[in-house]
């Protein structure tokens, strides 16, 4: 039982712990059983030079022995050893106990709504080992102990709620998961193509749309955030900007008007629909169109705004802007200068050399995929001629280059792209995933076109599990564009309920810390959440639960026992009935009175009353099944 | 009614008219093994209902008139010189029978008295060190005069314990004694009796009474009365553990001539009065008789549903 328990709290973690560590774990069990069925004792020095041994392959491995992923591992194999040396009901009670925090070393890993449901079945075979440890009866048999462990699982309800809302909070998380080696999507103020080996993306929302006009396809929802024009050969970042005087803006008409909740970003940039034209309250609108806030956004934040068409007609790039957007480190990536310099010449226009271009892009052997090679110098060289793989940020930066290499004014556009519709809440919701980069060329007349190179990858060239998302991108080659999205109707809505599910999963439970915290309990009037405060919450509510539970606990034992209540209750019928009963009579005797002076009720109440004496007078009656009996005849009286 | 028995309760009511209730009592009596006190003025048919019962369960049956002098010798019996053999020996007394009825056992000195009252607790009596087993069954009807009659000795608490029911005849119904005036029952009918039953299944019938089940349901309601006889302040005490199994004792046998293998609170009920009330002694607090209290806290206790 131990063994079978000990191997459901460590499965979660074997997928997480070095290989190693977790065949360990799997052959600590395994020892574990043998010894059990054939009755070995291992001698305790034995069982000493494995602690050691393992204290030193941790040391090893991860050159420290504290840590998560060292410290996970670490635990897990102690946790292997102290089931090898149980042999006492008291070695057995700490390895339940033990099991639950080891167990909970499982969200360090996993927050998902499956890890959550997985932690609660290993909880309840925690709780059935306890239950079976001290049983006195003997074990009736799993179904009986996980029904028992059950409702000591809901039992414990109240007081986990009350915990989850008033346990102190940390600000922040209570551990940080440095780690260089990969990147997030998402938003950053800074774009570097060539050091991300391996994109993760977050499924976190970023902010919600509403809109109150029209609503645009999915595949034209560009949502501005930053503008890269500065770069140095291998970091892009924001140039030189102002913010815009009206008269500076060309003029334009409004197109969709929207209202944007936003996720606190801890950052002061908000998002727009392109094109951009006016600022919401208190926001800076500058001159490349983007939008900043004052302060760092860090609670959930609405505005309104709209998007707009620019009438670019006759409106000259000035000067200063020209310079900006053409800006190039002096050195660098010479064969993708040269390469754009040769593709240009044979263009006849800006245009058609923007879609030679992406032509390339679409026919020759570009992919895309989170994992490329990482570049160390002349990166575009290195992904253009190259390696030819890569994400957005590969193919903004290097399509910016090569605008910039061959004279033609461009910048890096960076935001969301998409956004996934939730018809339950009539809202487009876009993710963190939705991270995108693209591009913006400067064409006389026409202003700044918005250019994607990356919806010009052709869509088999796309990794698998990508497809979807990509192909949901502004389509320049919308002929060749293969549709991935879930068949209309059942399907799909039953992702849109798991959206739902799992965002309050996310938004509620997951992110519930110290400031959703204060704000709940202000809205109770509780103003400070100091540490002492809700210490003395906690102890309270707990004493007041504990002991309201225990008079529940009294009252059930005086509650009566169902033949009696089902007895009172055919009496109080009888009563109704008009027939008085004496408190003395017994049931025979009620049987009497009904025969002498109700027949017409001596017919219907007898077999009940019958039934009742069989229970409780006869011998050796099946009390069960006549219960069942009389509990059926009583309810149709 | 147990089917074997209804021709024996026919037999029994046709000679005393009118009282089938003291009759089905002193039947459950016999049947619980347990001796029979009945209670009441000269003339009201108790000899007749011992010798009826006698006659019908085909008993050897004695009949002992207890006087003011009346000894124990003469009931139990004596040893006595035999001239022929030279040496003494045992004249068994009236007290070696199958039923005795002991006539108006409260006029009888205490002396003479408690040497039935140990027969009937012991089975067995002594003479000059010499121990004699009584027959079996063993059953003992006594009668005894209102203890307010004159020349009365009253029966001690201890020793009125031993017998399981005490019931009084009380006078029969007008339609009854108008039978009775007529001469056409009583005494004359006694002759006509004949054995039902004979002892073997007299004997069976007594093993299926200790057989009849008592539910822990009904032991519940059982020790609810006796606490409440033992709390009431209209006692001056409850019922003593012998009394309990007396009333578990006597409502087998009552559930049995009901025809059921089981006990219910009402077969308690039925017994209660009989097997408690020459028990308990109204204390001096109360003006009432211990039966009509007895009643009344029968009617207060509710039974366990």
């Amino acid at each position: 039982m131990l063994i079978a328990i000990q191997a459901v709290v460590l499965f979660p973690l074997w997928f997480e712990i070095p290989s190693w560590i977790t065949a360990a774990t799997i052959g600590l069990l395994i020892v574990k059983y043998l010894t059990y069925k054939f009755n070995i004792k291992l001698p305790s020095w034995f069982l000493l030079i494995f602690v050691f041994s393992a204290f030193i392959g941790i040391f090893a491995y991860f050159r420290t022995i504290s840590g998560r992923d060292a410290g996970v591992g670490l635990i897990c194999l102690m946790y292997g050893f102290k089931l090898l040396e149980s042999k006492s009901y008291r070695d057995a009670t700490l390895m339940l106990f033990i099991s639950f925090f080891i167990m909970v070393m499982a969200f360090l890993f996993n927050q998902s709504i499956a890890m959550g449901l997985y932690l609660l079945l290993a909880m309840l075979a925690i709780l059935s080992g306890i239950v079976a440890l001290n049983s006195i009866n003997g074990i009736k048999g799993l179904r009986h102990l996980s029904k028992l462990s059950g409702v000591a699982l809901l039992q414990a309800i109240p007081i986990m709620l009350v915990l989850f809302f008033l346990f102190p909070r940390l600000p922040g998380p209570l551990w940080a998961m440095p780690d260089k080696s990969q990147g997030g999507t998402g938003i950053s103020d800074s774009m570097s193509p060539g050091d991300i080996g391996s994109l993760t993306t977050f499924d976190d929302p970023a902010f919600r749309v509403k809109f109150d006009s029209a609503v645009p396809s999915a595949s034209e929802m560009y949502w501005r955030g930053m503008v890269f024009s500065n770069y140095d050969g291998f970091t892009w970042r924001e140039g030189s900007r102002s913010p815009t005087r009206t008269t500076n803006i060309p003029s334009f008409e409004t197109r969709y008007q929207y209202r944007v909740q936003m996720e606190p970003n801890k950052s002061r940039w908000l998002f727009g629909l392109e094109q951009l034209a006016t600022a919401p309250k208190d926001t800076y609108l500058f001159n490349d169109f983007t939008w900043r806030r004052p302060k760092k956004i860090i609670n959930q934040f609405n505005y309104s705004a709209e998007a707009v068409v620019y009438d670019y007609q006759g409106v000259v790039l000035s000067e200063f802007h020209r310079s900006v957007n053409l800006q190039l480190p002096r050195t660098g990536n010479p064969k993708s200068r040269e390469w754009a310099k040769t593709l240009f010449a044979q263009s006849r226009s800006t245009e058609d050399f923007i879609q030679r271009i992406l032509s390339i892009i679409n026919q020759q052997q570009y992919h895309y995929t989170l994992t490329p090679e990482v570049l160390e110098e002349d990166v575009v060289d290195g992904f253009w001629l190259g390696t030819r793989e890569g994400f957005c940020e590969h193919y903004a930066g290097a399509f910016v280059f090569m605008m910039r290499a061959a004279g033609v004014p461009a910048r890096v556009v960076t935001g969301y792209q998409g956004g996934e519709y939730n018809p339950y809440g009539d809202f487009y919701l876009i993710r963190q995933s939705d991270a995108h980069a693209w591009t913006e060329v400067w064409v006389d007349n026409k202003g700044w076109v918005r250019v994607d190179p990356t919806a010009a990858i052709h869509p088999s060239r796309i990794e698998e599990d990508l497809r979807p998302r990509a192909t949901r991108r502004d389509d320049w080659f919308s002929d060749k564009v293969v549709g991935f999205d879930l068949p209309q109707g059942f399907l799909q809505k039953l992702q849109m309920r798991w959206d739902a599910i799992k965002s309050f999963w996310d938004d509620s439970l997951m992110s519930y810390g110290q400031d959703e915290q204060h704000d709940w309990l202000s809205k109770l009037g509780i103003h400070s959440n100091q540490w002492r405060y809700l210490g003395y919450g906690l102890v309270v509510t707990l004493l007041l639960s504990s002991l309201l539970f225990g008079l529940w606990l009294l009252r059930k034992s005086i509650k009566r026992d169902p033949v009696e209540k089902y007895y009172e209750l055919l009496k109080q019928k009888l009563m109704k009935q008009g027939v008085s009963i004496p408190e003395h009579y017994g049931p025979q005797a009620i049987i009497e009175l009904l025969d002498k002076r109700y027949p017409q009720l001596h017919e219907k109440y007898s077999i009940a009353i019958k039934f009742y004496i069989g229970i409780r007078y006869k011998k050796e009656t099946d009390d069960e099944s006549w219960f069942k009996r009389f509990k059926a005849q009583v309810k149709t009286l | 009614m147990h089917k074997t028995l209804t021709p024996v309760f026919n037999q029994l009511n046709k000679v005393v008219l009118g009282k089938s209730h003291q009759v089905k009592l002193s039947v459950a009596c016999l049947l619980a093994e347990g001796h029979l006190l009945i209670e009441d003025l000269p003339g009201m048919g108790k000899t007749t209902l011992g010798q009826a019962i006698a006659k019908v369960f085909g008993l050897e049956f004695q009949r002992i008139q207890f006087t003011s002098d009346i000894l124990p010798a003469d009931i139990i019996g004596a040893n006595i010189f035999d001239k022929n053999d030279g040496q003494f020996k045992f004249h068994a007394g009236p007290v070696f029978s199958q039923l005795i009825l002991g006539d108006e056992i409260n006029r009888a000195t205490p002396k003479a008295q408690s040497a039935l009252l140990e027969a009937m607790e012991e089975q067995q009596v002594t003479v000059e060190g010499e121990t004699f087993s009584l027959p079996e069954p063993f059953f003992v009807i006594a009668t005894q005069n209102p203890s307010h009659q004159i020349g009365t000795y009253p029966l001690p608490e201890s020793q009125l314990d031993r017998f399981l029911f005490r019931i009084e005849l009380g006078y029969p119904d007008p339609s009854f004694e108008r039978v009775l005036l007529k001469g056409k029952s009583g005494r004359q009918n006694l002759n006509t009796i004949e054995p039902l039953l004979d002892l073997t299944e007299l004997l069976s019938i007594q093993e299926a009474v200790t057989q009849i089940t008592v539910s822990e349901h009904l032991l519940s309601y059982v020790i609810t009365l006796i606490k409440v006889t033992r709390e009431s302040p209209d006692f001056a005490h409850g019922i003593s553990p012998r009394g309990g199994l007396a009333l578990i004792k006597a409502a087998k046998a009552w559930a049995f001539l009901d025809g059921r293998d089981y006990v219910l609170p009402e077969d308690i009920q039925q017994v209660f009065i009989p097997v408690v009330a020459h028990r308990l002694e109204s204390s001096l607090k109360s003006n009432s008789s211990a039966v009509s209290i007895l009643e009344e806290l029968l009617a207060q206790v509710k039974v366990p549903s």
